[in-house]
């Protein structure tokens, strides 16, 4: 294998090298060749783990060192990462969250999913913090991680079972204790959006279940119970980690709206603002919303909540089918009730139930599938090719949606996602995509940040990587200017730095929600010093741009603004402030941009179809378009980025990442 | 006056004992009037802080508590906290 270069010294770290008498817990990685069938220690350097931490910053930068190039997503030379972060497996909230990284499927720049689920925790209390996997197997294998030791199984008789199925003959076979993360005939089948199964949560975009069926890998399986996972300062991690605990249980987002509605609640509150999709992203308002939203699926088909290991917000639905009331299964998430409720002018719930269900067992990605059937549906009102697919007919959905699956007869050309699809059969203009990736269910003409996160995000039409302005702008308290492109520039980069440091320490991003002072809620959204607060949110551009360009002076912790700082400190005992803590999600982001860039991505892709930038979305309202092309100009310059969206070489330099491929 | 109906969702619906209820008034601001007359000031201090729509669109798009209401309007009361 190619070795992990030397890095020149960051901005921030020699500080960090200051710091530790006792001896750090560097990460433990594994890199296994499928062709040859090898497993090989990756060391990872202490510089390293200082730089990247772990989770998709280490991943990134691992993918540039480790690969050429133009390979291709689904070539044998492709290589994946599955790693944790430093918090995971703690006890720390929120803390099972697991990275898989690879070459996106779909956009052919950067992918980087987060996923829940039981893997993540077994396979550090394995011994092990990450494995690389490279090259491809002959025949379907499993990956089998039981304690320390790795090897390979013989995976054929898994090969075309459908998710549950093959959880459960794992276990009849080799007993129980093992964790999953398992493709299904999607990733088989090398669906573009083919997603990878931890129990019942599913790492969904960017096809990395292609990339597994690629390398005819069936998955993963862990049986981790022997290492102590390693805790700097014990004593402290655990009163802190306590107190972290009790802050998120008594926030009104985590503490009680996702516990009660998930994040379905969403639905209504995106409605009301005109930021639910509807029809294609035509419109941003259902008349039928309700029926499909978090209260009314409590209300109705709700059997419990559930969550994670050592998770107190419990978002998980936990529901029942009205023809089948004895089986419990997983509930749609809010992305998904948005994309195959409103954004098909569909108000069946129970319907969207089964295509979720359907969609977990085949191991796809509701959201890409959901945007892909939006445009077919479209392209065949517009006298486009007919895929059997049409608006409010949820049969038909659920009809296509296995043969999508298994990639049959035309229903194999809608694996290839809405940009493929559109440079074959037209509707561009209305394909929803950004560089490849379908958008998620935020109609970004009256959340006009959350348009900018869209085009900028490193994966492609993702709200998280994305930034996540819609939190800000509409589905919350707060409404700071959904149709002003004020100030978003700045936040939209500092907020997805900030998420990217959060996933890379291990963390679900739902425990980042935080950062809305629970005294807003309150008072209500319309309370004059809450509208107060979103007017001078719109005024805070240059300080923001000022703290994300001083942030490695930002030397305190508080647990209101990033609580994973100081839980990842206590953790490695590397001195991890906030300000450090976002600047290494800042290293993350520039990691990945190089990457993409490296891979043939441009300026030119930071783009968003037609229909949001150049078609308003009221025809009485001038404003209601997103203006990209303005907030995009100064995007760049907060980011230390060229014109042409490249990061500069001071920027690199700062942020101690220049060099290497 | 007009007369609308008031939807209710959450610790609201819950505290009220009820998901709706009718209503004489000219505008929002009555309404929340009303359901302090009716059910007391706390339960008007929760409607307050909920998200507030008009016929399904937030009343932050219209004049707020003085957005004025016709006859068959719907008032929603919605939990207010998400994410996702």
């Amino acid at each position: 294998m190619s070795g992990v270069p030397e890095m020149p010294e960051a901005a921030g770290i020699s500080e960090m090298s200051k710091v530790s008498d006792k001896k750090l817990a560097l990460p433990r990685y594994a890199l296994v060749d499928l062709s040859c069938g090898t497993v090989e220690p990756l060391p990872i350097s202490e510089q390293y783990y200082r730089l990247f931490l772990g989770g998709k910053t280490l991943a990134a930068r691992l993918l540039l060192d480790l690969t050429e190039p133009g390979i291709d997503a689904l070539a044998p030379e492709a290589v994946c990462i599955i790693n944790t972060g430093p918090l995971n497996g703690t006890g720390a909230p929120s803390s099972s969250r697991f990275n898989l990284s690879f070459k996106n499927v779909l956009t052919g720049g950067i992918a980087s999913t987060n996923c829940g689920g039981p893997f993540g925790y077994s396979l550090r209390r394995s011994g092990y913090d990450g494995i690389v996997i490279r090259g491809a197997a002959a025949e379907p294998v499993l990956l089998e991680i039981n304690e320390d030791v790795i090897s390979l199984r013989d995976g054929a008789e898994y090969w075309g079972s459908e998710v549950g199925h093959t959880q459960q003959l794992i276990e009849e076979n080799l007993g129980k204790g093992y964790a999953a993360f398992i493709i299904g005939p999607a990733g088989e089948n090398l669906v573009s959006f083919a997603g990878v199964a931890s129990g019942e949560r599913i790492a969904g975009r960017c096809g990395g279940g292609a990339v597994f069926g690629s390398k005819n890998l069936k998955g993963l399986i862990c049986k981790g119970r022997s290492r102590e996972i390693p805790v700097y300062h014990k004593e402290g991690f655990k009163k802190y980690v306590a107190k972290w605990s009790s802050f998120l249980k008594a926030h009104p987002t985590t503490g009680s709206a996702l516990p009660r509605y998930g994040s379905a609640g969403i639905i209504n509150k995106a409605n009301a603002t005109e930021s639910l999709p509807t029809r294609n992203f035509s419109r941003g308002f259902f008349a039928e919303a309700d029926k499909v939203s978090g209260e009314t699926l409590a209300e109705t088909v709700l059997a419990t909540n559930k969550g994670c290991v050592s998770c107190p917000i419990r978002c998980e639905r936990r529901v029942r089918l009205e023809n089948d009331p004895n089986k419990v299964i997983k509930g749609p998430e809010y992305e998904t009730l948005g994309l195959f409720g409103p954004n098909i002018e569909n108000s069946d719930l129970e319907a969207i139930i089964k295509i979720n269900y359907l969609c977990d067992e085949l191991g796809m990605d509701t959201i890409s599938l959901a945007g892909t059937l939006a445009w077919a549906m479209e392209l065949h009102e517009h006298g486009g090719k007919d895929f059997g697919v049409r608006f409010g007919d949820t049969q038909s959905v659920i009809d296509l949606i296995p043969r999508i699956a298994r990639c049959e007869g035309d229903a194999a050309e809608l694996a290839r996602g809405v940009k493929w699809l559109a440079a074959q059969y037209g509707g561009e203009e209305y394909a929803i995509h950004a560089k490849g990736l379908e958008l998620a269910s935020y109609e970004p003409r009256r959340s006009v940040g959350m348009g900018l996160g869209y085009a900028t995000s490193n994966r492609g039409g993702c709200h998280l990587n994305g930034g996540y302005l819609a939190l800000l702008e509409s589905i919350n308290v707060l409404s700071m200017g959904p149709n002003s492109p004020a100030a978003k520039p700045q936040w939209t980069a500092f907020i997805q730095n900030a998420l990217d440091a959060v996933s890379s320490a291990g963390c679900c991003l739902f425990s980042a929600l935080t950062f809305i002072p629970s005294g807003f809620y309150s008072l209500g959204p319309n309370h004059w010093f809450v509208r107060a607060v979103n007017r001078i949110l719109l005024g805070t551009g240059p300080m923001m741009s000022l703290t994300i360009s001083l942030s490695s002076a930002l030397r305190f912790n508080t647990l209101f603004l990033f609580p994973h700082a100081e839980a990842a400190r206590l953790a490695t005992g590397l001195p991890v402030y906030t300000g450090t803590f976002a600047l290494m999600g800042e290293r993350c982001f520039n990691l990945e941009r190089l990457y993409s860039l490296r891979e043939g991505l441009s300026a030119a892709d930071d783009s968003l179809p037609r229909r949001l930038t150049d078609e308003l979305q009221d025809p009485n309202d001038p404003r209601s378009v997103v203006p990209l092309a303005k907030m995009l100009k100064k995007y760049y310059r907060v980011r230390g980025w060229d014109e042409q969206g490249v990061p500069t070489p001071k920027k690199l330099r700062n942020l101690g990442i220049e060099g290497g491929r | 006056m007009a007369q609308i109906t008031a939807t209710y969702k959450a610790d609201l619906a819950e505290g009220i004992g009820a998901k709706s209820e009718g209503f004489d008034a000219a505008t929002v601001g009555d309404v929340l009037g009303q359901i302090k007359a009716r059910h007391g000031k706390d339960t008007c201090k929760l409607a307050r802080t909920m998200l507030i729509t008009l016929n399904g669109l937030s009343i932050q798009k219209e004049r707020r508590f003085a957005t004025r209401l016709k006859d068959g309007d719907v008032v929603g009361f919605f939990p207010l906290a998400a994410g996702g």
